[in-house]
């Protein structure tokens, strides 16, 4: 006698078919089913969009970035527009060694501006549920 | 019948749509439960819990896999777990799980070809026997039963060999000549 192989597997298995309940498990199911409430998908659409948020962190990085570079290659000294430029310099330079702070900082509000978004976002979508 | 199309019509609340549902997979997740559980009040009360947990997160559906596969993934996920509380209970319960003969007598009536599958299977692991199930039955790709079971790819495909390979030895020593006979008489 010939041994049963892969294919006769697939044989026996489909004629075998599915399991078969005893009794009416469909009106039981649908009997649960009435007294169950759905839930409300809880998929978060932030209010600001991934585009524009790395929009805003480009621009952020570019900030930190241009005062690193300005507040090390300032000359101090000009009149009119120069001297305004170099007042705002004074005040914005990074003092040597701190940067790293500077980019944390930024990161960390960042963040905290995401989080607030997405609590918003979810926030009115449970209002429109 | 398309069942996604079905699914804002049971997200506005229209009950009938989901009846259709449980129409068309009712034997597919019992059949899950029942190879995971190997017992026929234990299936039948994780198939319908199985559909309450599907029907509540429906809206959770995304549309990436296919619906019957979201599915059975809820099916099975809920037959392991009924497994694993069902082992914390009574050892009576546990008695029902030793002697799969028992639960095989309406399948022998109903269908001989099932009764001899079952037995078999009965000799596998529960997470073997539904492994196979999905592939050879609800043709099932290795792809989706790693959804479906959260196993890993090269896990799933090296069950499947050891499984099929297990399945055709108990088949060929203890069934040879009778699954045989059955092959080819309705072949």
């Amino acid at each position: 006698m010939p041994e049963l192989n892969d294919h006769d597997l697939d044989n026996l298995f489909r004629k075998a078919g599915h399991c078969v309940p005893r009794t009416n498990l469909a009106d039981r199911i649908m009997a649960r089913v009435a007294v169950t409430p759905l839930v409300r998908s809880t998929e978060v659409k932030p209010l600001i969009g991934k585009r524009t948020w790395l929009v805003i962190a480009l621009c952020a990085f570019a900030l930190v970035g241009m005062l690193m570079l300005i507040g090390t290659t300032s000359s101090g000294s000009g009149s009119g527009l120069g001297s305004w430029v170099d007042e705002v310099v004074e005040r914005a330079t990074i003092p040597q060694g701190s940067w790293s702070l500077w980019v944390i900082g930024v990161s960390v509000c960042l963040l905290t501006l995401a989080v607030m978004d997405r609590v918003l976002g979810q926030r009115s979508e449970g209002l429109k549920n | 019948m398309d069942i996604t199309a079905l699914i804002p019509l049971i997200l506005s609340g229209d009950s009938r749509a989901y009846a259709e549902v449980v129409r068309t997979y009712e034997h597919m997740v019992y059949t899950v439960c029942h190879r995971v559980l190997r017992s026929t009040e234990d299936a039948e009360e994780a198939t319908q819990d199985a559909f309450v947990k599907a029907y509540q997160h429906l809206a959770s559906y995304n549309g990436q896999a296919k619906f019957s596969t979201w599915l059975y993934s809820i099916a099975y996920r809920t037959a392991v777990s009924h497994g694993r509380n069902r082992r914390m209970e009574s050892s009576s319960l546990d008695d029902m799980h030793h002697h799969p003969k028992a639960e095989h007598v309406d399948e022998l009536r109903r269908n001989e070809a099932a009764h001899h599958l079952g037995k078999a299977l009965a000799c596998l692991s529960p997470e073997d026997s539904a492994i196979l199930s999905f592939f050879h039955l609800d043709e099932l790709s290795v792809e989706e039963i790693v959804t479906v079971t959260g196993l890993g790819a090269s896990n799933v495909k090296v069950k499947l060999h050891r499984a099929r390979k297990k399945l055709l030895e108990v088949l060929n020593k203890e069934l040879g000549a009778e699954a045989h006979d059955l092959l080819l008489e309705h072949a």
